[in-house]
């Protein structure tokens, strides 16, 4: 294996010796820029894509706040009154008297 | 030429970067210049091909100036250069592999014949030599994949030091020690079989 290992190190340095590295053509830098300019301009668009959705979800986000907000002022008590409010709504103090549940708020004579 | 020396002397200031950073074209022109050889030298050995040394090196500054605005430091620039340098080739040989691989049968008996004209090759002159031995060692290196046959064109032909190819790979030395070997005796273990299958070939053309 030794002798192979000095060998191949040898065939290593002929490979090195043995490939040809090519000039860069005329036109190697107009093609980069280009390639550069390509890119560029799929990135410009691709940015520009990004920042109009961001900001269309910002302007929806807004929306979506205000129409909740605007919502939850204007709406009946019942959303925002505990179940003993909701419930002594339903149910005035003349009906609970009225059932004889509680005592007549102007007294037992003014039922008659 | 030995490519060590040239490691750790930048071909260009730093400011000429930092400008070329900046969108100034002109100073990346002067980066693109300065080392335009230096990549294409490195190109050509990784991929073996002439005619596609220059679509990969330009493929490296393109990747260059889209990431320039992750550099740094100076110190970082040229290993993270040949870092860009060795995926471009490693995304090349891919591609190149993945179109070949209905050719891969064939490679043991193309190498063995190459080992044997590379093994009766005394009398030709050296720049035949050189062609088999580049040859050869084309074949040879179709025995590992891409990525172990980039690290050891590195090591071995680059002369790349372990500590340069840690910066470049930014892997632990070890671990690229470790692979380095096993890809060199992959390497030597199908020379070994190419020479002794073209030494067992030599008697027989003698009849």
């Amino acid at each position: 294996m030794d002798r192979f290992d000095g060998r191949l190190e040898q065939l290593f340095q002929d490979y090195k010796a043995s490939v040809m590295v090519p000039e860069a053509g005329p036109n190697f830098m107009p093609r980069l820029w280009i390639q550069i300019d390509a890119r560029r301009t799929f990135a410009f668009r691709i940015r520009k894509a990004t920042q109009i959705f961001v900001a269309a979800s910002a302007v929806a986000c807004l929306l979506m706040t205000g129409i909740n907000v605007v919502g939850n002022s204007t709406a009946p008590r019942q959303q925002h009154a505990t179940y003993l409010d909701v419930l002594a709504d339903a149910h005035p103090t003349e009906n609970l008297a009225a059932l004889g549940i509680l005592a007549h708020p102007e007294g037992p004579e003014a039922s008659h | 030429m030995n490519p060590r020396l040239d490691v750790g002397r930048m071909l260009v200031e730093f400011e000429l970067i930092q400008r070329a950073k900046a969108g100034d074209d002109a100073a990346f022109n002067q980066v693109v210049s300065a080392y335009r050889k230096r990549i294409f030298g490195t190109v050509a050995r990784l991929i073996g091909r002439p005619e596609d040394v220059e679509d990969v090196a330009q493929e490296v500054f393109l990747r260059l100036y889209y990431s320039l605005d992750q550099l740094r430091t100076p110190e970082v620039f040229e290993p993270w250069l040949y870092r860009l340098t060795v995926n471009a080739s490693y995304d090349y040989l891919r591609k190149q592999r993945r179109r070949s691989e209905s050719r891969m049968a064939d490679l043991s008996e193309e190498q063995v014949m190459m080992a044997d004209a590379a093994a009766g090759g005394k009398n030709s002159s050296e720049e035949q030599r050189r062609k088999q031995a580049r040859e050869l060692v084309e074949s040879l290196l179709a025995a590992v994949s891409a990525e172990d046959r980039i690290l050891l064109m590195l090591k071995e032909v680059e002369g790349r030091s372990i500590k340069e190819l840690e910066q470049i790979y930014g892997v632990k030395e070890n671990a690229l020690k470790v692979r380095l070997f096993r890809a060199r005796q992959r390497v030597l273990k199908a020379f070994e079989n190419s020479q002794k299958d073209a030494a067992k070939r030599q008697p027989d053309k003698g009849k």
